[in-house]
C-alpha cells in the first residue's frame, strides 16, 4: 500500500514539473513580427561583456523609412554533398546555384527592394564540409579577423541594413566580426537573418549589438533552418515586408 | 567521520553537480563550460586517487553479476571521461589555447558531443550501481530505513527525466545524428539544469532496478 501511494505521489510530482516546464515553441524558425520584446537568455548574465544598449526594439523606428536599404550577406556554399537536398548549404535557382544566405537575400530584395552586398574575404574558405568546419572552428579559436575584399562605397545612403549569415559554432562567422568592426552603423537599423543547422541565432544578435552599440539591432530576426532554405523564399519576403512596416 | 571519508564524499557530490553544469553548456556559455570542465578533470583525478583500491582489486576476488556490471560501467565511464578531456582540450578557446590544435576540430567536436551524452548516461548508471556506497554513510549516521520519501522523490525525478530525455531528443546526440546541440531559447534556461539532473536520475534508477533484478536472480539461484 505504501509503495502504491508513493508511486502516485511520484507521478503527481512528475506531472506538475512537466507542466511547469513545457513551452509550445520548438527550436529553429523564429516566428516573424511578434510584438512582445525578447527576454535575453539567462546565460547572458554570466557574460564578461555587457550589452551596449539598454533595449533593442523589435519594430522599425519611424525615421528609418527615409533612407535606402542594404542587404548584406555572407556565406560559403559548399561544393560537396548532394545539391539542394536537406542540409546542403546552397540552392539551385533559375540563375544558377547560390548560397543559402544569398538565396534569402535575393528573396528579401524581391519583397522590399534595396542593394545587395556580398560580404567577401580575401582568403578562400575550404569548399568541402569537414575542412570548412575545421577551418571555421580554428578561426573562432584564434579570434581571427579575416581581411574583407570589396567595400561598401556609399554607406551614408543606407538607413536599414539587412544582415545575413550562417550560424557557425553558435557564433557569427569571423568575417562578420571584421565587417562589424570595419563599418560604423551608428544611427542605422540592422535587421539580422540567419541560416542554421539547429541552433537558430544562438547569441549572435547580442553580439551584433555589442559590436554596434549605436545602431538599432532588431531582435525579431529571420531564422531559417538550412534544410528549409529552398522553400523559404515566401516566408522571407513576408517577414521582410512586415518588419519594415 | 574521518576527514578522508569527508573529502571523498565532497568530491563525489561536487562531480555530480558539476556534470549538470557542464551539460548546461548552451546556458552557461563557452568560458564557464571550459573552466568547469578543467576543474572536473582535477576532481576526476582526485576521485581515482581516493578510490585506488578499485584499480588494485580489479584482478582479485569473485565476479558476480553486480560486480561485472559495475566494472564494465566504471571502465566505460573512465574511457568516456578521457575522451571528453582530450576532445575538450582540442576544442578549447579559453583555457587551453596555449596548446597546438592537433587533429581535426570537427572530429573533436563530434567526439565531445558523443561522449558528453553517453557520459550522462554512464554517470547515471555509475551512481545507480554504486548506490549502496552512496547511502552507506547516511545509514551509518541515521540508521535504519529511510522510508518511502527518498524512493518517491527519486522515482519522480526519474520519470521527469524520461520526459526530459524525449524533449531534448538526446537520442540524436547519443547516435550522432545531430552534430550540434539544439537549444530551445523559449524554454526557461534554469530548467536546463533540472532536465539534465533528472535524466541522470532516470539512468541511476534504471541501474538500481537492474541490480535488484540481478540480486533476486542470484538469491533465487542460490536457494538449496
Amino acid at each position: 500500500m505504501k509503495k502504491k501511494l508513493s508511486l502516485i505521489v511520484a507521478l503527481v510530482l512528475m506531472l506538475s514539473l512537466a507542466a511547469c516546464g513545457s513551452r509550445s515553441n520548438s527550436p529553429g524558425n523564429t516566428p516573424p513580427a511578434a510584438n512582445a520584446p525578447d527576454t535575453p537568455p539567462a546565460g547572458s548574465a554570466a557574460d564578461p561583456e555587457p550589452s551596449g544598449s539598454a533595449g533593442t526594439p523589435d519594430t522599425l523606428p519611424a525615421a528609418a523609412g527615409d533612407g535606402g536599404i542594404l542587404i548584406a550577406y555572407f556565406g560559403v556554399p559548399e561544393t560537396d554533398g548532394t545539391d539542394t537536398v536537406a542540409n546542403a548549404s546552397r540552392v539551385a535557382t533559375e540563375g544558377g546555384v547560390v548560397g543559402n544566405c544569398q538565396f534569402i537575400a535575393q528573396a528579401i530584395r524581391q519583397a522590399v527592394g534595396g542593394d545587395l552586398f556580398a560580404i567577401e574575404t580575401v582568403q578562400e574558405y575550404p569548399g568541402t564540409h569537414q575542412p570548412l568546419l575545421d577551418f571555421a572552428y580554428e578561426e573562432l579559436r584564434q579570434n581571427a579577423r579575416p581581411e574583407l575584399s570589396g567595400e561598401i562605397e556609399n554607406l551614408d545612403d543606407y538607413a536599414v541594413i539587412f544582415l545575413g549569415y550562417p550560424n557557425w559554432n553558435a557564433d557569427l562567422p569571423m568575417p562578420l566580426y571584421t565587417f562589424l568592426e570595419t563599418y560604423d552603423f551608428s544611427g542605422k537599423t540592422i535587421i539580422p537573418f540567419v541560416t542554421h543547422g539547429g541552433s537558430g541565432f544562438s547569441r549572435t544578435i547580442s553580439t551584433i549589438q555589442e559590436l554596434q552599440p549605436n545602431a538599432a539591432v532588431l531582435t525579431d530576426g529571420l531564422s531559417i533552418s538550412r534544410g528549409s532554405v529552398p522553400n523559404a523564399a515566401q516566408e522571407a519576403m513576408d517577414w521582410a515586408s512586415e518588419i519594415l512596416g | 567521520m574521518k576527514p578522508k571519508q569527508k573529502a571523498k564524499i565532497t568530491i563525489d557530490i561536487l562531480m555530480t553537480a558539476l556534470l549538470v553544469v557542464l551539460m548546461a553548456y548552451p546556458v552557461t556559455g563557452q568560458a564557464v563550460h571550459e573552466w568547469v570542465g578543467a576543474g572536473m578533470f582535477l576532481l576526476f583525478l582526485a576521485h581515482h586517487i581516493f578510490n585506488l583500491y578499485w584499480l588494485k582489486t580489479l584482478g582479485k576476488g569473485k565476479y558476480n553479476g553486480q560486480r561485472i556490471l559495475q566494472t564494465v560501467v566504471d571502465a566505460l565511464l573512465l574511457a568516456d571521461m578521457l575522451a571528453l578531456m582530450f576532445s575538450g582540450i582540442r576544442l578549447s578557446r579559453y583555457v587551453f589555447t596555449f596548446l597546438p590544435g592537433l587533429g581535426s576540430a570537427a572530429a573533436a567536436r563530434r567526439l565531445h558531443m558523443l561522449a558528453s551524452y553517453w557520459g550522462l548516461v554512464l554517470m547515471g548508471f555509475h551512481l545507480g550501481l554504486h548506490w549502496g556506497a552512496v547511502t552507506a554513510p547516511l545509514r551509518r549516521r541515521f540508521g535504519g530505513k529511510a522510508g518511502p520519501l527518498p524512493w518517491c522523490a527519486g522515482t519522480a525525478a526519474g520519470l521527469y527525466g524520461a520526459y526530459a530525455a524525449w524533449k531534448h531528443q538526446i537520442w540524436q546526440y547519443l547516435t550522432l545524428r545531430s552534430e550540434f546541440i539544439q537549444f530551445d531559447f523559449d524554454r526557461p534556461a534554469a530548467l536546463y539544469f533540472w532536465d539534465h539532473f533528472s535524466m541522470m536520475a532516470l539512468f541511476a534508477l534504471l541501474a538500481c532496478a537492474i541490480v535488484s533484478l540481478v540480486r533476486k536472480h542470484r538469491k533465487g539461484a542460490a536457494k538449496p
